[in-house]
């Protein structure tokens, strides 16, 4: 920008003062050209030795049920209340990832990412020039948050045709889970869940049992999300019971609401690599 | 200035334009509309007020006309036969014929009526409930919905980014090289903000160009009458003829479509549906959300004697006596409403293809 601005300044002048002589115009030339080189030496990396002030921070999210990798299409886990079910389709968005240090400060990467557990390129939160620091907890949202949740004229992770945004109440899915369970009569039988509208934004804290400490070297964050987790607050869910939420009735929130509290549980700090 | 000088200022001014390209690459994030563009400038008439543009999609005359080629292309929909347009006619004030509902590429019927297209840059949600948050995005709403244009979007997205000449016309209004959703609403939003009108009798009138007939004058005094119409309590007279809100107006006796209910998951708004605007009434028949009514006549006695004591009854109905207009009263509104009909706007060639 600053750039920008000096050339602006020189654009103007060059307009103004026609009558100029020819020393002034070699002067200014000299400038630009310093602008120049000022501007290429960005892009140089700086001396070896100095430590950067900053690095790159990835979190890395890991889907899976009980410690097991998570495997699409398959009637194999079982959750807390031992109904046998499968994952075909496991999407979320995590937004405004916040590191936060000891004494209350955070950075906030600002992001919207859309997580399918199908695709691990996409299983993956980018924080670009992470100031040096230790930060000791992590909190995101799963979901989006009111500013972002109301219009879908928008791109990248919420680009509707990614499958997420409802056309008919203009908002996102923050949260699917769909696949199949066996019924208490042993029938094989459709799993939705969504979870949509404002309401239910899910703030999750992660405290890191050994702080990240960023001091100019890229850093890896592992963390898990342990599907069955969800299915256990305030009490064991029940597939024969609680099949299909998708939180477009009055009858799905009071449900949702308890559930949302179970992320705390179900997203767990792994590691720092 | 001497030919030494001209030099100079030529050396000078290359430079200056070198650096600038080469600060602005890194630095500059990309503009939400690309530079040489022409502003499209709205022109409003008198008997409206000003209207705002989001600042996220200005309105350009490039992003206008790419909006309209869109509005009228059926490679929006799922067998490419069927375009916005084709259920949204500029002679019907942009709604569909006289039809109750709409059918769509599978040759099945839509539940509510289709509504017309003016002067929506006046209001603030879209659908008969309100669900879609702007205007943008009401754009994926029809183009998605299985029993009208039922399309996927990543089709769209592919056909769109495959066609000889829309990647181009993308480009020049967005700066991307690649299509994307959003593009395509803001496109289409665009042109439907063009399409205003405010050139009916009624507005004459109102300017002093035209008269009314005793008859059209004894229609306006009922409608604004609260002992009598009491139409303007929610088609405010004048401007935009409609507050906008949602009502139950007493259609059902228990509730068959929950309209307002279904967006916002709160009992009491079971059966609410937004108001329309008046404006060009005479040419949006069959009326209602579901077009139950052929007739302006039909309307208006539902209002008159007809309306059901519902749950969520809108309070100005549920005070108000029934059968307060005489079958001469019914015509002279009728008579009325006729002059909200804007020829000017159904002929109006910029909104042709």
């Amino acid at each position: 920008m600053l750039v920008s601005n000096q050339v602006f300044v020189l654009f103007f002048n060059s307009y103004s003062i026609e009558k100029m002589n020819l020393i002034k115009y070699t002067s200014l030339a000299f400038i630009a050209i310093t602008a120049l080189t000022a501007c290429k030496e960005k892009t140089t990396e700086a001396p070896a030795k100095v430590t950067p002030p900053t690095a790159n921070v990835d979190l890395l999210f890991s889907n899976e049920v009980d410690g097991q990798a998570l495997e699409f299409g398959q009637l194999k886990y079982t959750n807390a209340a031992g109904n046998l079910y499968q994952v075909d389709l496991l999407k979320y968005y995590v937004t405004n990832v916040k590191l936060m240090k000891a004494d209350s400060t955070f950075i906030n990467l600002e992001n919207y990412d859309l997580i399918n557990a199908a695709d691990p390129s996409t299983c993956v939160v980018n924080g670009l020039n992470i100031p040096n620091g230790t930060y000791t907890k992590i909190i995101f949202n799963i979901g989006l948050p009111v500013d972002r949740n109301h219009t879908g004229a928008q791109d990248g992770d919420l680009e509707p045709a990614k499958g997420m945004i409802w056309d008919w109440n203009t908002g996102y899915v923050f949260f699917k889970h769909e696949g199949k369970y066996k019924n208490s009569s042993n029938q094989t039988k459709s799993l939705v869940f969504h979870f949509a509208t404002d309401r239910a934004l899910t703030i999750v804290e992660m405290p890191l049992s050994s702080p990240l400490v960023v001091n100019g070297v890229d850093k890896k964050v592992f963390l898990k999300f342990n599907l069955n987790k969800l299915y256990t607050t305030p009490s064991n869910v029940d597939f024969n019971v609680d099949y299909d939420r998708q939180s477009s009735s009055n009858m799905d929130f009071p449900w949702l609401d308890n559930l949302k509290l179970s992320f705390y549980d179900a997203f767990i700090f792994d590691r720092i690599e | 200035m001497n030919k030494l000088h001209k030099l100079s200022l030529a050396i000078l001014l290359s430079l200056v334009f070198i650096v600038f390209l080469i600060g602005c690459k890194k630095e500059t994030p990309t503009p939400e509309t690309v530079a040489g563009l022409t502003p499209y400038v709205l022109q409003i008439p008198k008997s409206l007020p000003p209207m705002v543009i989001p600042a996220s999609n200005p309105m350009t005359e490039e992003g206008v006309a790419l909006g309209k080629q869109l509005f009228f292309d059926p490679i929006l929909s799922g067998d490419n036969t069927m375009a916005c347009a084709n259920c949204h006619k500029q002679s019907f004030a942009f709604s569909d014929s006289t039809i109750q509902f709409s059918i769509g590429i599978d040759k099945l019927p839509g539940t509510r009526n289709a509504m017309p297209l003016v002067n929506l840059g006046y209001q603030k949600q879209f659908f008969w409930d309100g669900g879609a948050a702007d205007l943008e995005s009401q754009v994926i709403g029809p183009i998605q919905n299985p029993v009208e244009m039922h399309e996927n979007l990543n089709n769209v997205l592919a056909e769109l980014n495959a066609h000889p000449t829309y990647p181009a016309l993308f480009k020049k209004v967005f700066g991307s090289d690649k299509i994307g959703t959003a593009m395509i609403m803001k496109a289409i939003a665009q042109y439907e903000r063009t399409i205003i009108s405010g050139n009916s009798k009624y507005d004459q009138v109102k300017a002093g160009t035209a008269s009314f007939t005793p008859q059209e004058q004894r229609g306006m005094n009922w409608y604004v009458d609260m002992k009598k119409g009491d139409c303007a309590h929610c088609h405010v007279l004048g401007s935009t003829f409609s507050d906008f809100e949602y009502r139950n107006t007493g259609l059902d006796s228990l509730t068959v479509d929950k309209g307002r209910g279904r967006i916002t998951l709160n009992p009491t708004d079971d059966g609410k549906f937004k108001t329309p605007s008046l404006r060009n009434i005479a040419l949006t028949a069959p009326y209602m959300h579901d077009g139950r009514f052929k007739t302006l006549e039909e309307c208006i006695q539902h209002y008159n004697v007809g309306f059901k004591y519902t749950a969520n009854l809108d309070p100005n109905l549920d005070n108000i006596k029934k059968g307060r207009l005489n079958p001469a009263d019914v015509q002279d509104i009728i008579a009325f409403l006729n002059t909200l009909t804007d020829t000017e706007f159904i002929s109006n060639p910029k909104f042709k293809k």
